[in-house]
């Protein structure tokens, strides 16, 4: 329906134009850091291995016979049952926990709300715990993995029913129980690895924890990659609702938008995103908080542009911080967490500085 | 398009916050709703725009009760413009106004044409790229109004739009608001709490008071001594006084300028 | 009322009687004994002994097994409790005649180790008298005459780290000194010394063959390094740690320096997380660690051995550990 705007004069709209062209570049840009990643990651490791040897297994996978088999056994297998599986996830992980850490953020209008805020990681964590201390049958044979979901389920269920209010869920009673929840899972775990007996399990229970994506293979791929796919594709559907819901209930419910669906919505596919990339990789801690912000001091709140600039930025870094993590200390690995906030800060601060000129100048 | 209200009941926490409130707004009229501060007036305007549902009573907007459409077709009838603002993330001005576009399907040619021409109506033109944060008050609020112009609706609510704005930046609002109710036809419901401002710029008036509709009708008829007395608690006494006017009606002096900040 | 407290006076202090009473018992009854006192260092401490401990408790299995090889079980009053493998053979009888204080490997909480009145404490790692685990310390269970000592020099992460198969034998040494039985600790000493240099001897000229001692994981994998007690045990049977030259002893290491180490032999640490439930676990993790080194001999041979995890811990059991290691990893060294 054409209104009384439409008839005036035509008026210059010069400023969006640039602004656009900004962020493809910045998308490229961020495209091909994750390519490169990628590559390092295939190709460097614990173990060396040449380029040609390494590249080249991955080309006889795909087109085999194409190259001359210049390679072991034992390193077919480093390269395409651990390095390329490896590299694949961690991409996976990086890009879910980030765009979680986004939603989260416009969801309970939080900026300091990160992918474990709900508790659904420390179900996860606790799930994941009764098998490493309890041992392979202790869940009726569920693998580590199956634990760390089944226990982010239950997580959530537990938020949920805890938050809602005839039926409804708002932010602050979201948070609030979720960090109560989050606290009675840790307690959980926190006894159960008192009660075990050996350091040792206790040991791999600490890893586990901080996050490792050591455990990666070809069959822990499609579940995080489809609920990934289907969650972005969802959220950049709705990206104006999520912006709407950001300017507020109230204004979010003026503009049309069900907020109470949408809340709703948002936390499932949040919580599944989150219990299925924890239930890989244990909880990798920073990623979801700060990437999410990286991106919206490149490109500005709305979700139409932080949604794929934080999905790429968040693939990418995680990326990079796990070669750290395999590489700085071979053959031994260091835990996730601990690299992401050492690489992630530094970065973060100076993107931070850089923004604070930037913004002040205003586009007449 | 018109808003009726019918036998209006809304609680909160289960107290009673407005009692059986009957309201008229057609095309083209400017209405306010006044009252003293905790009578209910925003209560009733936030059931209206469905941030909260009636205990009682029908709302109805182009004769449709509205909290039985669905929420994307309330949104397409009727824009509101609140005091609630982009808190921490900072949207710019573009972005803001575009989330006018949220109850339509997307149209990048068409909405972009739309949020700058309703920028340039409200005298923010080429202000799209400025971050919404760093705006003075009263650019602010014509950027809301900016909002709800895209909204494309016919029914305009207003939350005390003047508040916490300079005399020159209120008078710059109510203009405005006037003029584009009588430009696009629009039903305008306000909720104001200066008397002489409302009583200036608005055809009729409903007074509130302890959640009920007490009066409504002209200014003239309905801000009466005894009335004001009674719903205010101060005496109402002509006397010369200074009215304020703006210093010019031309578009030159509403531009954005650089770096204003208030 | 005057009867009553007077009866729970009485009791008070009968109570308080029993005591000294069974302190005093091994006193007046035993006469100096030659050798005595000793005093031996421990962990940067001196302990003096003027008569050998008669109220012995221990943590960790290994301990015990210790002292039951010194003959020296009759000592022992109080234990922890062992489940998680197979007992050395005819030390289940004894262990079964022994009161067990504490359900788990670990030692009781403070409160109830206090209340043991124990004359010595005989463990294998300081982790069993950490405060913040809420047990009694080493300076805690001093003061109340309860002196501690530590099997393998085990008395801090770095130090245990430094451990060599002598200290076990300088632990055999001293404990026959504290407790009178300098001459059974050095036979058992010697027979000791004597199978270890039977094994040398065995395998000595072999190939060493190539090990990697694990103790499960998907990725990253739980694996002994370059330091530590299980390094040293593979060596002296004959082999080669695959990981010697990771630093550091129980870590973690990547899959694929797991899958390019190539073991021809795997050794799978058997222990009880929680109680009991020890096979499935070895068994989930054989079959992991199987899955990562596929391509490796260990792999196609199907050669993975089970250690107990209480033979990864100083004592006597640890240097029998090393024959059994030996016998797996060079079989046709022990025909004759």
């Amino acid at each position: 329906m054409t209104s009384a705007l439409q008839r005036a004069r035509p008026v210059d709209t010069g400023g969006a134009h640039r602004r656009g062209g900004r962020f493809v570049l910045l998308v490229v840009i961020l495209a091909v850091a994750v390519v490169a990643s990628t590559w390092l990651a295939v190709s460097i490791g614990a173990v060396r291995i040449g380029l040609p040897q390494a590249w080249g297994i991955v080309a006889d996978r795909l087109v085999p016979g194409l190259v001359p088999r210049t390679w072991t056994p034992v390193q077919e297998q480093i390269v395409w049952e651990f390095r390329l599986p490896r590299a694949l996830l961690a991409l996976l992980v990086g890009a879910g926990l980030a765009v979680v850490g986004a939603v989260l953020q416009a969801l309970v209008r939080n900026p300091l709300a990160d992918p474990f805020l709900l508790g659904i990681s420390s179900g996860a964590s606790f799930g994941a715990v009764l098998v490493l201390i309890l041992g392979a049958g202790a869940l009726g044979g569920l693998s580590l993995s199956g634990a760390a979901f089944a226990g982010s389920l239950l997580a959530l269920g537990l938020v949920y029913v805890l938050a809602q209010r005839a039926g409804r869920i708002t932010p602050s009673r979201l948070v609030l129980a979720g960090v109560a929840l989050a606290y009675l899972f840790q307690a959980l775990y926190s006894f159960v690895l008192q009660q075990a007996q050996s350091g040792r399990a206790a040991q791999q229970v600490l890893f586990w924890l901080m996050g490792s994506l050591g455990g990666a293979r070809w069959h822990m791929l499609p579940l995080p990659a489809a609920v990934l796919a289907v969650g972005l594709v969802y959220l950049l559907l709705q990206h104006r609702q999520l912006n709407a819901l950001t300017a507020g209930e109230e204004s979010a419910v003026s503009l049309g938008v069900n907020v109470h669906r949408l809340r709703l919505t948002l936390f499932v596919l949040t919580s599944l995103l989150v219990g299925v990339l924890v239930a890989t990789s244990g909880a990798i801690a920073f990623v979801g908080l700060i990437v999410p912000h990286a991106a919206r001091l490149l490109v500005g709140a709305d979700h139409r542009r932080v949604l794929p600039v934080t999905a790429l930025l968040g693939a990418a870094f995680l990326q990079l911080v796990d070669v750290a993590a395999r590489v700085v200390n071979a053959p031994q690995e260091l835990a996730l967490s601990i690299v992401t906030a050492l690489f992630g800060v530094p970065f973060f601060l100076w993107l931070l500085r850089r923004r604070s000129v930037d913004r002040a100048v205003t586009v007449a | 398009m018109r808003l009726d209200l019918h036998g209006v009941a809304v609680h909160l926490d289960g107290r009673p916050i407005v009692h059986e409130a009957d309201l008229l707004v057609d095309d083209g009229e400017f209405v306010a709703l006044v009252g003293p501060n905790g009578c209910g007036k925003s209560t009733l305007l936030r059931t209206i725009y469905r941030a909260l549902r009636p205990s009682a009573g029908l709302i109805r907007v182009d004769g449709d009760d509205v909290h039985g459409l669905p929420w994307r077709e309330s949104a397409r009838r009727t824009a509101v413009v609140a005091q609630e603002t982009p808190a921490e993330l900072d949207f710019t001005v573009g972005e803001v106004v575009l989330m006018g576009r949220t109850p339509y399907k997307p149209d990048a040619v068409g909405d972009a044409e739309r949020c700058a021409r309703a920028l340039d109506r409200v005298g923010l033109a080429g202000a799209a790229d400025r971050v919404y944060a760093t705006l003075s008050g009263g650019e602010k609020q014509r950027a809301l109004v900016a909002r709800a112009l895209v909204q494309e609706t016919r029914l305009l609510l207003l939350d005390e739009p003047t508040s916490h704005l300079d005399i020159r930046h209120q008078l710059e609002i109510l203009h405005l608001v006037r003029e584009l109710g009588t430009e696009l036809g629009l039903a305008t419901l306000a909720v104001l709490h200066d008397l002489n401002q409302a009583a200036a710029f608005c055809d009729r008036l409903y007074v509130m008071s302890a959640g009920r509709i007490l009066a409504g009708g002209p200014p003239g008829q309905v801000l009466t001594p005894e009335l004001i007395s009674e719903v205010y608690g101060v005496r109402a006494v002509h006397r010369p006084q200074l009215v304020f006017e703006r210093l010019s009606r031309s578009r030159a002096t509403n531009q954005a300028g650089p770096g204003a900040s208030g | 009322m005057r009867k009553l407290l007077a009866l729970v006076a009485a009791l008070i202090l009968t109570a308080c009687g029993q005591t000294p009473a069974t302190t005093r018992q091994a006193g007046p009854a035993a006469a100096p004994q030659a050798g005595f006192p000793v005093t031996i260092t421990n962990c940067g401490r001196t302990l003096t002994f003027d008569r050998p401990p008669a109220k012995v408790v221990t943590g960790y299995h290994p301990s015990l097994e210790t002292l039951f090889a010194l003959g020296l079980q009759d000592r022992v009053a109080g234990r922890t409790n062992f489940s998680e493998s197979a007992f050395l053979p005819g030390q289940k009888e004894l262990y079964d005649r022994i009161p067990e204080i504490s359900p788990t490997i670990m030692l009781p909480q403070k409160e109830v180790m206090l209340a043991q009145g124990a004359d010595f404490v005989l463990d294998n790692a300081m982790a069993a008298f950490d405060a913040a685990g809420g047990y009694a310390t080493v300076a805690e269970l001093d003061a109340a005459g309860s002196p501690v000592y530590i099997l393998g020099g085990w008395c801090s992460p770095e130090e245990t780290l430094e451990y060599t198969l002598d200290d076990t034998l300088t632990d055999l040494r001293n404990l026959g000194k504290i407790f009178g039985v300098s001459d059974r600790a050095d036979r058992l000493v010697a027979d000791l010394r004597g199978r270890l240099d039977d094994v040398r001897e065995r395998v000595a000229g072999r190939p060493p063959v190539k090990v990697l001692a694990t103790d499960g994981g998907k990725g990253p994998v739980n694996a002994y390094g370059g330091a530590g007690i299980t390094n040293q045990m593979i060596t002296a049977a004959g082999g080669v740690n695959v990981l010697a030259g990771v630093k550091g002893d129980y870590t973690e290491v990547s899959v694929e320096q797991v899958s390019a180490a190539h073991p021809d032999a795997i050794l799978v640490s058997e222990y009880a997380t929680l109680r009991g439930e020890t096979m499935p676990t070895v068994r989930a993790k054989t079959a992991d660690t199987l899955a990562i080194a596929r391509n490796s001999p260990a792999a196609k041979d199907r050669r993975v051995l089970a250690v107990p995890v209480a033979a990864q811990h100083p004592g006597y059991r640890n240097l029998l550990a090393i024959e059994d290691i030996a016998r797996f990893l060079h079989p046709d060294a022990f025909t004759r």
